[in-house]
């Protein structure tokens, strides 16, 4: 568990950060912008010129410099999880161990986290823009618009509307706790830890849901049934992870003890279902998929494996669904496909599901398929975990893929279908055939861009994969969807992936289970 | 294909930039390259968004 007292340094640096920005802004304001004798900035064309040239300034001071690097050296301090995690083992006297894919792990949070820091920047520093050229316009007093300044970045006890270090204060240590949670909970499945004790002090803002629930023990099935559950200040996504929501600093530690006091959940008084593996004749009722548009959709989901209609069925729909290239918009829970396209559409879908899961920009693939997709690309000579490789893994990798392409390669002649050319050759394709571009892609993926970049194999390609573990873990969510959603092709992607489909497996079927 | 991409590498100095937008279109990408060299132009799949959706590639809000 994270200490209180990384949290309090993190806030406190901070707002240290912030101050300084806000002072910075300050000294620009008042040596750049003229005023007249009652301290209003005049409406002078070259004041106004002068608040044009400080946006460019006020924007580098947010997104560059000072406050940047005490952002990347907080963001550092992410590094010290394996050490929290380490801690919270010794309790039950178990010693976790650390690998390369941990450190990735680190090294992916931080990075987003930064991100996310970046982009509250931006976006303040825009805030501050306009204000600050608004302000040069009416003619402002000086006063007031250090203190609008000051408002958005620090805050006022008597002005309404959060402040940009709040903002900042939340994002770092929710997501630092989110991936304490994380290494946890890999750590406990790694040492088969079956229970869970909530834990964390309660202070005296602590939301009703962490006080009612906080030194309780829940098995991992129980945790999951929080999903379901609605309390103030909760957060999307998977419960384990984002346990009592924005800024929730409770957590979870491993218990060993068999006969542990169950807490009074409400979910509790219905029995926890096994998983169980449903033979063919399952006699549960198949869903009938309405995507809306008049039916216009629906075909794709026609004939799909039941448990990937119940899937569908279990999650909300994506906000909207449209003809056109695959692709799916992230921020607008948008699905786009071309009709003719099932395949592409559930791809596409699959995208969605992922993304939901986790909530907000994230994607349930990236933490949950991560391991998996190492061990299966290093198994097939693909990856071998960052780094240049050497010459003997290039060498291998190359041969790998040479050997997918002789399997799959497919040479399709396509003809002009209309105009005046009709009937001509018009190009020649050489992919993946249909049923296997899925597999060409998870290939792809995992030789970081090469299949389709060094043999033109069906797949997304280096710039959209190297060094991209979000993209390589959402494509494969997503062709991996494709494939076992359409069912007849999944057996051999079982043989070819076999940590890869299981992981996926089990978060289908954890959706099916819990919605 | 890689007649393609030469032919574009031969006419522009440099290979046409794909995103993975049209990953499930090989079609697509040789219309593009044929027309890109037709036109005059480089192929770049980044030029077929939409100003928004260019925002949105750069913030790594678009999957493919």
């Amino acid at each position: 568990m994270i200490p209180e007292s990384h949290y309090t340094s993190n806030e406190k640096r901070i707002l240290q950060a912030v101050a300084a920005v806000n002072n910075q802004i300050s000294v620009m304001v008042q040596s750049l912008l003229k005023v007249d004798g009652a301290g209003r900035i005049k409406s002078t064309a070259g004041n106004i010129q002068r608040a044009k040239q400080m946006q460019k300034a006020i924007m580098k001071e947010m997104t560059q410099g000072a406050f940047k690097d005490e952002m990347n050296s907080l963001i550092g301090t992410f590094g010290k999880i394996p050490d929290y995690a380490t801690e919270a083992f010794q309790e039950v006297r178990l010693l976790p161990e650390f690998g390369q894919a941990d450190d990735e792990m680190v090294r992916i949070m931080a990075n987003d986290t930064l991100n996310e820091v970046s982009a509250m920047a931006t976006q303040w520093a825009g805030n501050i823009n306009s204000a600050v050229y608004a302000g040069a316009i009416a003619g402002t007093p000086r006063k007031e618009l250090l203190k609008q300044a000051e408002q958005l970045l620090i805050g006022h006890s008597d002005v309404r509307g959060r402040p940009m270090v709040n903002y900042v204060q939340t994002i770092v240590n929710t997501r630092i706790a989110e991936l304490d949670t994380l290494m946890i909970l890999r750590k406990g499945d790694e040492l088969g830890i079956e229970r869970w004790r909530y834990t964390g002090s309660t202070i005296r803002d602590s939301r009703e849901w962490c006080v009612d629930h906080a030194g309780k023990i829940f098995t991992k099935e129980e945790i999951e049934e929080w999903r379901d559950k609605k309390w103030n200040g909760k957060k999307a996504g998977d419960p384990f992870v984002t346990r009592g929501g924005w800024n929730c600093r409770h957590g979870f530690s491993p218990v060993l003890v068999e006969a542990e006091v169950k807490p009074k959940e409400p979910a509790q008084k219905k029995p926890v279902k096994k998983p169980v593996k449903k033979p063919a004749a399952d006699s549960r009722p198949i869903p009938n998929i309405d995507f809306g548009y008049k039916g216009k959709y629906n075909k794709h989901v026609k004939g799909l494996r039941p448990d990937a209609l119940r899937v569908i069925d279990a999650l909300p729909q994506p906000n909207e669904i449209v003809s056109g290239k695959g692709v799916y918009y992230t921020n607008a829970r948008r699905v786009s496909a071309p009709l003719k396209s099932t395949r592409t559409f559930l791809h596409e879908y699959g995208h969605f599901i992922d993304n939901h899961l986790a909530g907000g920009w994230n994607f349930t693939s990236k933490t949950r398929l991560y391991d998996a997709a190492q061990a299966d690309g290093k198994k097939l000579g693909l990856s071998w975990g960052g780094g240049l490789g050497g010459h003997d893994k290039v060498k291998r990798r190359m041969e790998v893929l040479e050997e997918f392409k002789a399997k799959w390669k497919t040479r399709t002649e396509v003809f002009f279908a209309s105009g005046r050319r009709k009937g001509q050759l018009k190009h020649i394709t050489q992919g993946a055939p249909e049923t296997h571009r899925g597999f060409s892609d998870i290939i792809d993926s995992m030789s970081d861009g090469w299949f389709y970049d060094r043999l033109r194999m069906s797949g997304h390609g280096g710039r959209y994969y190297y060094g991209n573990v979000e993209n390589q873990m959402t494509e494969n969510f997503a062709n991996l969807f494709q494939i076992w959603s359409q069912e007849t092709h999944w057996e051999e992607a079982t043989q070819l992936f076999p940590n890869l489909t299981k992981a996926f497996e089990q978060i289908m079927n954890e959706v099916i289970k819990n919605g | 294909m890689d007649k393609y991409f030469e032919e574009h590498f031969k006419v522009f100095g440099v290979a046409p930039v794909i995103i993975g937008l049209n990953w499930d279109d090989e079609g697509a990408t040789i219309d593009g390259i044929v027309d890109a060299i037709d036109n005059g132009q480089p192929y770049s799949e980044i030029d077929q968004l939409t100003e928004e959706e260019k925002i949105l590639y750069s913030e790594g809000k678009l999957k493919f």
